[in-house]
């Protein structure tokens, strides 16, 4: 078993190594050595006016959205198709609040939404649907 | 991707892609200068520590490394091979 970290770094984490004169110590089992700082959402977000959601995410262009939100295979009976250009933040806002995704059926704006809801972080729309559910926007 | 500054005793790592800031201390730094050369076992890596920023070994070494490792590798700035 081996580890390995990321060569791209190699040249900036030499560079992180402060100066020391002491010995190295590898800290006690139970402590931690890392902080990691996520930002708030809020700090994060762009316009609602400009943020868009594709629908699916870059990473599964081409599979189509049945009723619950689920992506599936292309011509899958009952799926709906990708749609052609990202949804805009603010026809998303106005979908939550009942009207239909612009040049979507009913039930196809009710499609993609399940979809856009299932969206964890890391996906491509998550931050941008995120920011729009908060108060204010 | 990635974005280093030292900040006296911390170093930040910024992670563009997750938008996350890890903030380190010794001897992480250490570990990620050891581990871009090459991938190492853990009794490799602990020679490297010896040799080259002058670990003290102990009895307790080994599985302080691994408490380190697992850290880093939950956080993803290490993974196995």
């Amino acid at each position: 078993m081996s580890e390995q970290s990321d060569p791209q770094a190699t040249a900036e984490t030499t560079s992180m190594i402060p100066s020391r004169r002491r010995v190295l110590s590898l800290g006690a089992a139970g402590a931690a050595t890392v902080l990691s700082v996520r930002p708030a959402l809020a700090n994060t977000m762009g316009s609602v006016l400009t943020c868009t959601i594709p629908v699916p995410d870059p990473g599964h262009a081409g599979r189509y959205i049945d009723a619950a939100g689920n992506l599936v295979a292309p011509l899958t009976p009952n799926a709906f198709p990708p749609s052609p250009v990202p949804l805009k933040g603010q026809d998303v806002k106005n979908a939550l609040g009942g009207i239909s995704l612009p040049g979507t059926s009913y039930s196809q704006s009710q499609a993609y939404m399940a979809y856009i809801r299932r969206l964890q972080g890391g996906q491509s729309g998550f931050t941008c649907f995120a920011s729009l559910q908060m108060p204010g926007r | 991707m990635r974005l280093v500054t030292q900040l006296d005793t911390l170093s930040a790592i910024y992670h563009r892609r997750a938008g996350v800031t890890h903030l380190i201390v010794e001897p992480v730094p250490e570990i990620l200068a050891a581990l871009t050369k090459a991938p190492a076992t853990i009794a490799q890596l602990i020679a490297i520590l010896v040799a080259d920023y002058g670990l003290e070994q102990n009895a307790e070494s080994v599985a302080a490394l691994q408490a380190r490792l697992d850290e880093l590798e939950a956080i993803g700035l290490v993974w196995r091979l």
